[in-house]
Parts: structure tokens; sequence; C-alpha cells
């Protein structure tokens, strides 16, 4: 597998959809390519980072109607 | 948080209710501890979708209406997350179709191949600020969301399905109605469209010029 390769199953295997036999070649290829490691860890970073941006816990006053609005619900 | 125990399911969901039959209050406390169990992941969803608080509260809203009047058909322990998701999709799209105003996504570039890391490496950025998670941290939060709700709506929800919730391919298929291949497509797409996006904001924070890419300007 080379760089080209790996990139293109790189957002897959981060997925979890790619088979097993394709994610030990990934895994091979990592083991001897500094770059392509920088490149899967970035990856990594920036969803987790795109997931604590977009974090917004649902308003308390939402929370205190949704408890009404429950009970409100007609049968 | 209540998590509903075997004997709560029996009979509960084992029967068909017949008409007009009054559901009770174990249905309903069941119901709300599920809607309490999603209710953040749905909001956060929402917030994306619509890209305002009210119109994320009213689309909320609106999906435990629809998801109460459909509760009796929900089986206990089938997946309740992907269940809630596809009635807040399904309400979405009823809204937005009414409104919609953005292009088809056949008029929307094809930005090809793109990878934020590869801009980053080709500037340099990377060698000067030490790692890619530091060069992250001078994007705003709000210029994330920002970039995020900038996709046309194709792609960013299925972007918001898989980078924000980590549901499976198969999963937002089966969320969307759509074929496993198109999600891949659209979610490739929607990568991409957003990656430029942060890049920009990357590039102003760094302030690397359009002009000199590749010669990053010193501070």
């Amino acid at each position: 597998m080379d760089c080209k390769e790996f990139e293109a199953k790189l957002w897959a295997f981060l997925d979890g959809e790619l088979e097993e036999g394709s994610c030990a070649e990934l895994r091979a290829h990592l083991e001897r390519c500094p770059g392509c490691l920088d490149h899967y860890r970035f990856e990594g970073a920036l969803r987790t980072f795109l997931r604590r941006c977009c974090h917004e816990p649902v308003p308390e006053s939402f929370l205190h109607r949704l408890h009404h609005l429950i009970a409100r619900l007609e049968d | 948080m209540r998590v509903p125990v075997k004997e709560d399911v029996v009979g509960a969901v084992g029967q068909p209710r017949a008409n007009g039959a009054a559901r009770g209050e174990p249905d309903r406390s069941r119901f709300e501890a599920l809607v309490r169990e999603h209710v953040d992941a749905l909001y956060g969803a929402a917030l994306r979708l619509t890209r305002h608080r009210s119109d994320a509260e009213d689309l909320l809203q609106e999906t435990l209406l629809k998801a109460w009047r459909s509760f009796h058909t929900f089986a206990e322990g089938t997946n309740a997350r992907a269940w809630l998701f596809r009635i807040l999709m399904n309400a979405h799209i009823d809204r937005y179709r009414k409104t919609a105003r953005e292009p088809e996504t056949t008029d929307v570039e094809d930005v090809g191949e793109f990878y934020l890391y590869s801009k980053v490496q080709e500037s340099d950025l990377l060698r000067r600020v030490g790692d890619p998670e530091k060069l992250l941290e001078g994007v705003m939060e709000q210029e994330v969301r920002e970039a995020l709700e900038s996709l046309p709506e194709y792609f960013r929800s299925v972007v918001i399905l898989a980078d924000l919730q980590g549901f499976s391919y198969k999963e937002i298929a089966d969320i969307l109605g759509i074929p496993v291949g198109t999600v891949m497509s659209r979610l490739f797409r929607g990568r991409r469209l957003l990656q430029r996006q942060l890049w920009d904001y990357v590039r102003s924070y760094h302030r690397i010029s359009t002009a000199g890419e590749g010669a990053a300007r010193g501070l």
C-alpha cells in the first residue's frame, strides 16, 4: 500500500468502516510511514476538535419545559 | 436516569395497542427517560441543522411530539438513538423543504481532493506551530460551527450524523433513507468542503497570505 492508497481509505478507516483485512494493511503502512501517521493523527484530532466546538447541551429552560411537555402529551 | 428493566417491556410493546386505549404512566415515564438520555445529542444536531436556537428548540419539540405518536411502534432493545434521529431528520427535511433557498447539490463546486492536513504541510505551518492541535486552537469555536453550518444541506446532515454523532454509514443510510454509497459520497465531499472552510480560518488566524501559500508570513 502506498500513501495515495492509504489516503483514499483513511476516512473510512477512522470511521471504523473497513474490513479487518484492509485495517491490517493500513496499520502496516502507518508503522512505516511517519507522514501518513501524522495525517492520521491530525484527522483524529480534527474530529475531536469539531465535536468539542459543537458540544452545546440543551438549555435548562428547555429541560424544564420538557417535563411539562411530556406530561401534557395526549394519550 | 432510569433505565427500563425487562419487566417494563413485557406487555408494553408485546402486543399492538388497540386504537384509543389509554397509554398510562409507565409508557410516559419510559418515554421521558428515553428522551432525557438523547436530548442533548438531538439538540446539538438540531442547532447545526437549523442554525438558530429558537428554530432548534421548535424542531426538537416537534420531533418529540412525533416520537411520542409513534412510540408504540418502537421496539425496546432496538436502536433508540437512530430511531429518534430518523424522526428528527424527517421533521427537519419537511420544514426545510418548505423554505429551501439553497441551490441543488449539483450546483455546488466539487473541491476534489482537499485535506486540511496537506494544506498545513505545504504551508510549513505545522513546523512553526508544533503540533496539529495547537494549530486548531487558533480557530474559534464559533467559526467551526459557522463552517459546518455553511455546508449545503445534503452534506451537512451526513457530516453531523457521522462526525458529531458517530453513526455508522449503514445507520445514516437508514436514518436518511438513502443508499450507503450516497452516504459515503456526501460525507467525503462534505468533509472536504468543511476542511476547505476551516483552512480559510486557520490561514487567516496564522496570517498566511493567499498569494504566498508556502511562504508563511512571520508574525
